[in-house]
């Protein structure tokens, strides 16, 4: 008689699952809705930051804050090319982010910088960009992205993508 | 989970975002100064037999690996790993009673904490929780900021990605802001080839977590351990080439946007001298 051998296979189990933006919602919502892009702002007088990504309550102070609608516009405080990554986002590299401040904010939001031409000069600090959404969206990070803003209007008219403001 | 992971950001991007940062207030570390680290650190680390990743490099080859997220390369970045470090603490009644010998002795520790959003720092391009958890940790052992590098023998420090380990000299108080990738140039090119074991300050001996790997987790009480060992003379190899003053720090860093820094400083007996 043979020795018992197992066999085995590679299988996979998959889970759908529901992940809660919580109080953040709203920010979504709208970005899916209204093409707006929310942060907040604190209702303390003496501190009133301005947060992006918004905060319910402030980070500073911890006065809660209320939503106000914020600039499309912003300018890079830092950004870089990946290209290499996990297997997650593997298949857009080499992609673009940065920490962009919105005109407004005093805090900086992370997002994808998308550039025709995607070379490091082009998305240096201090460079000039605006939101583009995807027409079809769904409430998620990966639903709008930045551009140069002499880029915008080409970036607005191609079929899949439109502006905010 | 909500805003940053969704975009891609992952350890070697938002290290790279606190780098560039810094390159866009200082104009350094440049690419060369980064190759810098990884030519020392890996070389370093064909004198020490547990490292993971002992190379003899070569700046080009730094420069030509394969770009990771500009603008580190491959060879910037240190490799994941899987292994276990141990220290063996005790009060020092214990250590007197039992007539340990050669003990080393923690005179210092410090650790911060600064926002784990990067896009929330004012500065990106330095990380305050390095700053004054150098800074706490210094004063509860005596020393001075300002005079650290005089007042140290080595630093084992938490070199993940090449660039933060020239940023890491700054903030530390080794030089001042600004500094850090001109003064790697120079203690760079004065060891000619290697091993980087003298000089002003060495710092990562050992290979640091580029030339040994990066046991997420172990790793800060690897460091710890590598600078006990300098300290009592038995780091073999790799053992630093003069041990004046007697003390030592540890540096270790982890978190979102690395916001959590620790610094360990210790002391061997009486500051003890040894000569190689």
């Amino acid at each position: 008689m043979d020795e018992f051998q197992a066999h085995e296979i590679r299988d996979r189990i998959k889970i759908n699952y529901k992940y809660t933006y919580g109080g953040q919602s709203k920010f979504f919502i709208e970005v899916m809705n209204n093409k707006k892009l929310l942060g907040t702002k604190c209702t303390n007088p003496k501190c009133g930051k301005a947060w992006m990504p918004p905060r319910i309550n402030c980070s500073e102070c911890y006065s809660p804050a209320e939503w106000v609608e914020m600039k499309q516009s912003g300018t890079i405080e830092v950004s870089t090319i990946v290209w290499y990554t996990t297997s997650a986002f593997i298949k857009s590299v080499p992609y673009s982010i940065g920490f962009i401040k919105l005109d407004g904010a005093d805090t900086a939001l992370l997002q994808g910088i998308f550039s025709e031409n995607l070379v490091p000069s082009k998305i240096k600090k201090g460079r000039r960009v605006k939101a583009v959404f995807s027409k079809e969206r769904e409430g998620k990070m990966t639903d709008f992205f930045f551009v140069p803003e002499d880029e915008y209007e080409r970036w607005i008219e191609k079929p899949e993508y439109e502006g905010g403001e | 989970m909500t805003y940053e992971y969704p975009m891609g950001m992952m350890a070697a991007s938002s290290y790279v975002s606190m780098v560039n940062a810094h390159f866009e207030e200082f104009g350094n570390p440049t690419e060369e100064h980064m190759a810098y680290v990884s030519v020392k650190n890996h070389g370093n680390a064909m004198l020490n037999p547990k490292a993971q990743s002992p190379m003899k490099l070569t700046v080009e080859d730094v420069m030509n690996s394969r770009i990771i997220c500009y603008p580190f390369k491959m060879l910037d970045c240190c490799l994941y790993s899987e292994a276990s470090a141990a220290l063996i603490l005790a009060p020092e009644e214990k250590v007197k009673e039992l007539g340990i010998e050669k003990p080393i002795w923690i005179t210092g520790v410090g650790a911060a904490n600064t926002d784990c959003f990067i896009g929330n720092r004012e500065d990106m391009g330095r990380l305050y929780s390095n700053i004054f958890a150098a800074k706490a940790a210094y004063k509860m052992a005596g020393l001075d900021y300002g005079k650290i590098k005089q007042q140290i023998d080595l630093a084992e420090l938490h070199d993940a990605f090449s660039g933060q380990e020239v940023i890491s000299y700054e903030e530390l108080g080794f030089v001042p802001f600004g500094e850090g990738g001109p003064w790697i140039e120079r203690t760079f090119e004065k060891s000619g080839e290697g091993p980087w074991l003298d000089g002003e300050l060495p710092c990562c001996p050992s290979g640091g977590l580029i030339g040994c790997g990066h046991a997420v987790g172990a790793t800060g009480i690897m460091s710890t351990g590598e600078a006990a060992l300098q300290l009592r003379g038995e780091a073999g190899k790799h053992q630093v080439k003069t041990i004046e003053n007697g003390r030592a720090i540890s540096h270790s860093i982890g978190g979102p946007g690395a916001a959590y820094a620790a610094i360990i400083v210790m002391a061997n007996e009486d500051g003890v001298k040894l000569n190689g």
